[in-house]
C-alpha cells in the first residue's frame, strides 16, 4: 500500500515535470518553440496590405524588463485602426537571452498588425545576436513600404572591438537612389548623438544623411526618453522612443515626405 | 580571468576531492551522472562526491551542439542537500525533494566576467558568463542486492532550475511573467560506486 502511494506520488511529480520546458542552457540561441525570420514573416504580411500614401507607425523602443507593461502597448496599437506597422528600435531583451526574446514575442505575436525588430545593445549580450538573427533576421536590413524605404540597422558601436558598427559603406548603398523609393527612414537603436555610437563614424554618418535630400527622419531607441530635435543644427530631424516603462509610445505619420507625430498613452 | 575562474573551479574540486579522500584513502569520485538538458547543456557529464549522507557535490561539464541552440561548453559545479528520503524496499530509495544550487560557467569569447575596458565602468551590472541556479531534484534510486558489486546504485532524476536573470526578470514583472516560465528541467541518470 505503502509503495503504490508514494510511487503515484512520484510518478505524478516526474510528469508534472516532464511537461515542462527542458533547457540545454539560459544562452542556447533558439529552441522548438522559438519563432524564426520575423522580420521577413512580418514584411509579407505587410506587403498584402494595401498602400493609402499615409503610413502609420507605432514606434517603440526598449522592451527589456517591462515585461508587464507590453500587454497595454499591445492592447492600445491594436485599437488603433490605421496603424500599418510596428518599429522596435531594439533593446528587446536585457540580457540577451532566449527567454527574455520569448516573452517579448509572447506578447508582440497578439499585435494585429506587422512588426519589426531592429538590434539593440542589450540584445548583444551573451549569444544575443544569434538570438536576435534566428528570430529576427539580419542586423542589417531594409524594406520598402509605399514608396519609403525603412533602413533598419546595427549602430551598437560599443559592443564591438573593430570599428565597422555602424556599417557605412552598406548604408551608403542602402542610401541609393532607386525608382521605387522616393524617401528614406533610418531607425536604429543607438542615435548618433550618444556615448555609445562610435565617435569617429558620428560625423560621416550625420554627414551622410544630411547629404541624402530623401531622408525623413532618423529614429533610434536607446536614451530611454523621447526626444525630438535636430541635434546636428541641419535639415535631420532625430526622434528617439519611449521605452516600456513610461507607458507611452509614438505615432508616426508619414504622408507627402513629412512625418507627423502623436504621443499616444497606455 | 577566465583562466583565473576555471583554476578556482578546479581548485575548488580539488578541495572537496581531498577532504573526501583523506577519509577513503582514495581519489575516485562516489558517482558519476549523466544529464539531458537542465541548462547545463545538451548533454553533460559529471563526477561527485558524498559528503556525508545527506549532502553531496559535483563538477559537471556539458555540451550544446550548434544544431540545438550552441555551440556552448559549460562547466558546472553542484551543490545539494537530502531533506527527506522516502525507503520502499530493500532496493528501491525515493528522494521526493533534493535541494540545492549550482553555478555555471559558459566559455567563449561571447561571455564575460569582467566587462571588457570598452565598457565604463557598471555599464552592465551582471556577468554574461557566471549564471547562479537554484535547484530541486526528485529521484528514484536503485540499490544493487550484492554489496560487493562494483556498482552500488543507480538512479534516475528529474531536475528544476531556475537562474539569477530569469528570478530577477519574475521579481519585477510578477504580473505577466508565469512562474513556471523560469522553472526550466533536465532528467539524468547517477552511478554510485
Amino acid at each position: 500500500m505503502k509503495f503504490s502511494k508514494y510511487t503515484l506520488a512520484f510518478l505524478f511529480l516526474v510528469l508534472t515535470g516532464c511537461s515542462n520546458q527542458l533547457e540545454f542552457s539560459p544562452n542556447q540561441s533558439f529552441d522548438e518553440d522559438s519563432p524564426k525570420d520575423l522580420n521577413r514573416k512580418n514584411l509579407m504580411s505587410l506587403t498584402r496590405s494595401i498602400p493609402d500614401d499615409t503610413i502609420v507607425i507605432a514606434f517603440v523602443g526598449d522592451s527589456q524588463r517591462f515585461y508587464d507593461n507590453l500587454d497595454g502597448f499591445v492592447r492600445k496599437a491594436n485599437s488603433i485602426e490605421e496603424i500599418d506597422f510596428v518599429l522596435l528600435a531594439g533593446d528587446i531583451s536585457d540580457f540577451g537571452l532566449l527567454q527574455e526574446f520569448e516573452w517579448v514575442y509572447e506578447s508582440f505575436s497578439k499585435l494585429n498588425k506587422p512588426f519589426f525588430g531592429v538590434v539593440g545593445n542589450h540584445d548583444l549580450q551573451a549569444q544575443g545576436e544569434e538570438v536576435f538573427r534566428k528570430m529576427f533576421g539580419e542586423l542589417n536590413e531594409s524594406f520598402v513600404y509605399d514608396s519609403v524605404k525603412f533602413i533598419l540597422h546595427n549602430t551598437n558601436s560599443r559592443e564591438y572591438l573593430e570599428k565597422n558598427v555602424p556599417d557605412l559603406e552598406w548604408l551608403e548603398n542602402e542610401l541609393k537612389p532607386s525608382p521605387d523609393v522616393k524617401h528614406f527612414v533610418t531607425v536604429s537603436h543607438v542615435p548618433p548623438f550618444d556615448n555609445d555610437f562610435n565617435p569617429d563614424l558620428v560625423d560621416p554618418y550625420a554627414t551622410m544623411l544630411r547629404d541624402n535630400q530623401r531622408v525623413l527622419t532618423s529614429l533610434h531607441g536607446h536614451v530611454h526618453q523621447h526626444r525630438d530635435f535636430f541635434p546636428f543644427g541641419d535639415n535631420i530631424r532625430y526622434l528617439t522612443s519611449y521605452s516600456f516603462d513610461q507607458r507611452s509610445f509614438l505615432l508616426l505619420k508619414i504622408a507627402n515626405g513629412e512625418v507627423f507625430k502623436t504621443i499616444i498613452d497606455y | 580571468m577566465k583562466r583565473r575562474l576555471l583554476l578556482l573551479s578546479i581548485l575548488f574540486c580539488f578541495a572537496v576531492s581531498n577532504s573526501i579522500a583523506q577519509k577513503k584513502r582514495d581519489l575516485i569520485p562516489d558517482f558519476v551522472v549523466t544529464q539531458y538538458a537542465g541548462s547545463i547543456g545538451y548533454g553533460s557529464m559529471g563526477v561527485g562526491y558524498d559528503l556525508n549522507k545527506r549532502a553531496r557535490t559535483s563538477i559537471h561539464y556539458g555540451f550544446v551542439p550548434e544544431r540545438v541552440g550552441g555551440k556552448l561548453h559549460i562547466i558546472s559545479l553542484k551543490f545539494q542537500l537530502t531533506p527527506v528520503a522516502w525507503r520502499l524496499n530493500e532496493n528501491f530509495q525515493i528522494r521526493p525533494i533534493d535541494l540545492g544550487v549550482m553555478s555555471t560557467y559558459h566559455f567563449g569569447d561571447k561571455f564575460h566576467n569582467r566587462w571588457p575596458s570598452r565598457y565604463p565602468d557598471h555599464y552592465y551590472w551582471w556577468t554574461s558568463s557566471l549564471r547562479f541556479h537554484l535547484l530541486t531534484e526528485s529521484s528514484i534510486t536503485y540499490t544493487l542486492p550484492n554489496p560487493q558489486s562494483f556498482v552500488r546504485s543507480v538512479a534516475g532524476y528529474i531536475e528544476f532550475n531556475t537562474n539569477d536573470l530569469y528570478v530577477v526578470s519574475l521579481a519585477q514583472n510578477y504580473k505577466s511573467i508565469n512562474f513556471f516560465d523560469i522553472v526550466k528541467s533536465g532528467v539524468g541518470i547517477r552511478i554510485r560506486f
